[in-house]
This record gives C-alpha cells, sequence and structure tokens, in this order.
C-alpha cells in the first residue's frame, strides 16, 4: 500500500449522510469503523474520532443489538407535537457506537438502564427510521 | 498550558449593566443590547471614548451585532470586535478572550453582551441545532434543547442512584433566591409540591427544571487593571479561567452521541487546572454562579468542579449549603431557571455584583471569591474571580 498523499489524504472518502438512510430504507443499520484503531461510530462523518485524516474509514452493518444507556420521555416535540409522549433512547450498539433511536411501546413501558434492545425499522413521516425493541 | 497570571493580572471586571427582563420587551434587540452596554459603561465610570473593544454571542442570528451596538453607544474607532456563534458556553470563554486582548495591548476596554428577544422572537427551547448530526435526530422527534440535556440528567440520576424527583432540589432552592430578586421573571415561591406538580416536558425535566426563556440583555465591561483602580466600585479580579472544548465532542450543539459519559461535562476537564492556578481548593471558594439551562447542569457542573462530591449535589443544596446562610451560595439570582435565561452572561453579572457587595440578595457573609461556569455539555468555559483586594 502507498503512503497517500497529502491531498487525497485531505479529500478523504465521500460518505454522505444519503448512504447512511438508503441503507436504513433497506432495513440495514451501517456504522463507520476505523481500521486502525477499531474504534466505531455514528453520526456518518467522513475521519475516525480518535484518528482523524491519519486512517480511512471502512462501512459495516451492525447487528443491531444493544443496551439502553440514558433516555428521554418527550412530552413536548417541536416537530411532532400530536403524537407525544414517545421515549427517544440513547442505545449502546455491541458494536461500540451510540445512536438515537425512539423505543417501541413494549420498550418504554418501564426504561430500565441497560435493558437489552434490538433496532428494529419503522416508516415515519416518509422515512425508514431505526427504534429499538426489547430482545 | 494555563494561561499566565500575568495575563489574569492585567484586567478586572468593573461594570454591569442589564435591561429589563421580560416576557415581551416591544423592542427592537438592539435597544435591549444599547441599554445594557450603555448601563455597564456608565456603571463603571469609565470615560466612554476609552471603550475600545466589544465581544458578543448569539444562536441562530438572534442578537445585535458589534457594529451595531458601538454605532448606537456612539463609541469612537475600535481596535477590537468580534460577533460569536455559541451558546450558554460563551460568557466566562469571552471575558477570558477581553483579558487576553488587554494584556495584549489590543484594547483598552471592552464590552462583552448578550442580547435577545427570547421569549417573544425566536425561541431557543423550540429552536432547531442545525448541523451535521442533526437529520438523524429530526426523523424521530429528538428535537429541543431540553431533551438532550434530559438525556445527560437521566444517565446522572442512574449513576448516582437518585430519582426523577429528587432533581427538585434545585429548583426550589434558586427560587428562593429569586423571590427577592426584584431583576427575577420568576418571583412565586416554589415549595416541593409544587415542583411534584408542574407538567414533565422532557422527563426527567418537568417544567420548572428548565430555564425561562425571556428577553432582555445583559452586559459586562473589562478594562486595564491600572484604569480598573480609579473607577466608581471595586474591581472584581480575575484568579483563573479556561475554556475546554472536550474531545469527541460532536458535530453540532445536540450531537453528544460521541461523548464518553453523560454524567461529565467540560468541568471535569477544567477542575484541576482552574483550581491549581486560582490557588485555592473546591472547599475554600466561598460563592458559586453555575450555568443552569435545566436542573441537571447544576449538578453536574457543581461536582465536575469538586464543590460536591460525587452523586453528593442533590443533598448538599437539600441541607443547605448552598443557600443564603450556607458555606457556599449558589445561584444567588435564582438562575437561569428564575431570573432568565440570557444564556449565563447574567450568571456571571451576578458574579460580579455579589463581589462588589451589589447584589440584588444579600448573602449572610459576602463573598471574597466566586467560581462561575458557563455551559452543560461537551464544552464550556469557567472563571475564578476574587474580590478587590
Amino acid at each position: 500500500m502507498t503512503t497517500p498523499t497529502p491531498a487525497e489524504v485531505a479529500i478523504g472518502p465521500v460518505l454522505t449522510s444519503a448512504t447512511w438512510w438508503e441503507a436504513t430504507a433497506e432495513g440495514r443499520l451501517l456504522l463507520l469503523r476505523c481500521p486502525v484503531c477499531s474504534t466505531t461510530w455514528l453520526p456518518w462523518m467522513p475521519y475516525c474520532p480518535e484518528c482523524g485524516p491519519a486512517s480511512v474509514p471502512y462501512v459495516i452493518e451492525s447487528g443491531g443489538r444493544g443496551s439502553l444507556y440514558s433516555w428521554v420521555v418527550i412530552h413536548y416535540s417541536v416537530s411532532a407535537e400530536d403524537k407525544t409522549p414517545f421515549t427517544v433512547g440513547s442505545v449502546l450498539l455491541e458494536e461500540g457506537a451510540m445512536i438515537y433511536g425512539r423505543l417501541t411501546a413494549d420498550a418504554a413501558a418501564s426504561p430500565r438502564a441497560d435493558t437489552l434492545l434490538v433496532a428494529v425499522f419503522a416508516q415515519r413521516d416518509g422515512r425508514t427510521v431505526v427504534d429499538f425493541a426489547p430482545r | 498550558m494555563p494561561i499566565s497570571k500575568t495575563v489574569w493580572n492585567s484586567a478586572a471586571i468593573v461594570g454591569v449593566g442589564y435591561s429589563p427582563l421580560s416576557r415581551g420587551s416591544g423592542v427592537p434587540v438592539l435597544d435591549l443590547a444599547l441599554q445594557a452596554c450603555g448601563g455597564a459603561v456608565a456603571d463603571s465610570g469609565i470615560e466612554p471614548a476609552l471603550v475600545d473593544g466589544i465581544l458578543s454571542f448569539s444562536f441562530n442570528n438572534d442578537s445585535a451585532p458589534v457594529q451595531a451596538v458601538a454605532t448606537g453607544l456612539g463609541l469612537g474607532d475600535l481596535t477590537w470586535a468580534l460577533d460569536c456563534s455559541l451558546g450558554g458556553q460563551a460568557p466566562c470563554y469571552l471575558a477570558i478572550a477581553a483579558v487576553q486582548a488587554i494584556a495584549s495591548g489590543a484594547a483598552n476596554a471592552v464590552l462583552i453582551y448578550r442580547a435577545l428577544n427570547g421569549r417573544s422572537g425566536a425561541r431557543v427551547g423550540q429552536a432547531r441545532l442545525p448541523g451535521a448530526a442533526a437529520d438523524q435526530r429530526y426523523a424521530i422527534g429528538f428535537d429541543a434543547y431540553a431533551q438532550n440535556i434530559a438525556l445527560w440528567g437521566q444517565r446522572y440520576l442512574i449513576e448516582t442512584g437518585q430519582r426523577c424527583d429528587d432533581l427538585g432540589a434545585v429548583p426550589v432552592a434558586q427560587r428562593r433566591y429569586a423571590v427577592d430578586n426584584e431583576r427575577a421573571v420568576l418571583r412565586k415561591p416554589l415549595s416541593y409540591e409544587d415542583y411534584l406538580a408542574a407538567p414533565m416536558v422532557a422527563d426527567p425535566f418537568r417544567l420548572v427544571d428548565c430555564t425561562i426563556e425571556v428577553d432582555g440583555a445583559c452586559a459586562i465591561l473589562i478594562t486595564r487593571a491600572d484604569i480598573a483602580r480609579n473607577l466608581k466600585h471595586p474591581p472584581v479580579q480575575f484568579l483563573s479561567g479556561g475554556y475546554r472544548l472536550g474531545h469527541r465532542s460532536g458535530l453540532d450543539a445536540g450531537d453528544a452521541s460521541l461523548w464518553p459519559d453523560l454524567t461529565r461535562n467540560y468541568t471535569t476537564i477544567l477542575a484541576d487546572e482552574l483550581w491549581g492556578q486560582a490557588g485555592i481548593r473546591p472547599h475554600e471558594v466561598d460563592s458559586a454562579q453555575i450555568y443552569d439551562c435545566f436542573s441537571s447542569s447544576v449538578l453536574i457542573n457543581i461536582e465536575g468542579l469538586g464543590l460536591a462530591e460525587r452523586g453528593g449535589g442533590i443533598e448538599m443544596i437539600r441541607s443547605g449549603v448552598t443557600g443564603r446562610d450556607g458555606r457556599l451560595p449558589i445561584n444567588t439570582n435564582g438562575g437561569l431557571l428564575a431570573e432568565g435565561y440570557l444564556h449565563g452572561m447574567n450568571t456571571l453579572a451576578e458574579a460580579v455584583l455579589q463581589l462588589q457587595g451589589r447584589g440584588e440578595v444579600k448573602t449572610s457573609r459576602p463573598p471574597q471569591t466566586c467560581v462561575v461556569t458557563s455551559g452543560a455539555m461537551m464544552d464550556g468555559s469557567a472563571l475564578v474571580l476574587a474580590a478587590a483586594r
């Protein structure tokens, strides 16, 4: 493998969040992983938060399994006013990335820290989004 | 490397100005900014011609620019001016920047202000936090500032073994101060029963765990130490200060998904430097003005700074330590929770007034030192200030 020129490093891989949404629409949850330090992350961004442009990340597909890190029960929402209350969780995926997702009614009934969850795909406002259900 | 003692000693805070705080000012933001900035200049007694720097911060263009303020105040040539797009992490940070400008010779006297029609105009509580991580949040209806901070508050409660209702200690204690603060927007007493009866907004936050949005402006004036000595009020000294944008701080103000620990924020990173350079320990400081956009932010900030033990903030507040007769009065204006949401500019101004013996609310022992924080999450700033010696 040849050492990239500074220009190549500066440009980096072309990763837009459209890639992420296209996969979600197909029922796949994509994450980014660093080949150097194995850090795995969302949100979608072109470089590793630990290594920066020194490495080029690749895309992996998550198994969708995670645990509940924190949550908020939303009683007033700016964009989904008519659908409250609902619960948004901060979910730590087994691959190491943290993701925000709504909890299904079952998962939201009595949320507890570190509850085991699994990603499910739901249609909302014309988009496929990732929710989390108990497992 | 910390900012040198020589830099801190080169400047002092000499004036404070406010516009009235209200739910509907009925005037343009520029008028509010001019009231606060003109007020701070007059309050200090400085010759207005000496003012040659202005700094301000805003969110989603909700303020009036420094150019307009300089013009409206009839100032001469400025040598230093800056409009920053920042939130509550800014006030102490901008004070530090002003001190650095003065120490370097770039300015002699610098105004810092925050002005907004935050209630009758664009409301931050309903504003989107734009940025690269936002589209995923908005798609799931996770779309308001209170909700972001609620994730921090909930995780804090989980890890410290406390319950949502326990957060009430913070707004109840701060309201006791606000009752006696003429400037505060919320002055009705708040009992713990009132707290429990308040509606849930973003569980674990009830309405009264959230700052009250207001129209208003607040300004302070910082000048050269030699000028400061000959003005109206005793100058407030800088002992130390710092800003931190923590590692993995995310792609926008609402993105904490890369932050490793929602129970610890920038204060944890900043604490050692802050106390080390100030030459006092956390248990020795005798007042604190702590950024409180939401109740849990007070707890994470005071524990991060070492003012309370991990998980001990609520019990400390309940015990009266932070009240007017306590060892460490905190948020003596009622805080952003009750005085009003000027994004922490009023938090810093309250520290100045208390150290000058001019607070609306008098504590039983006038403070000689004060720690001030700006910010609740991944980045923020803090100062340790002292009364004139």
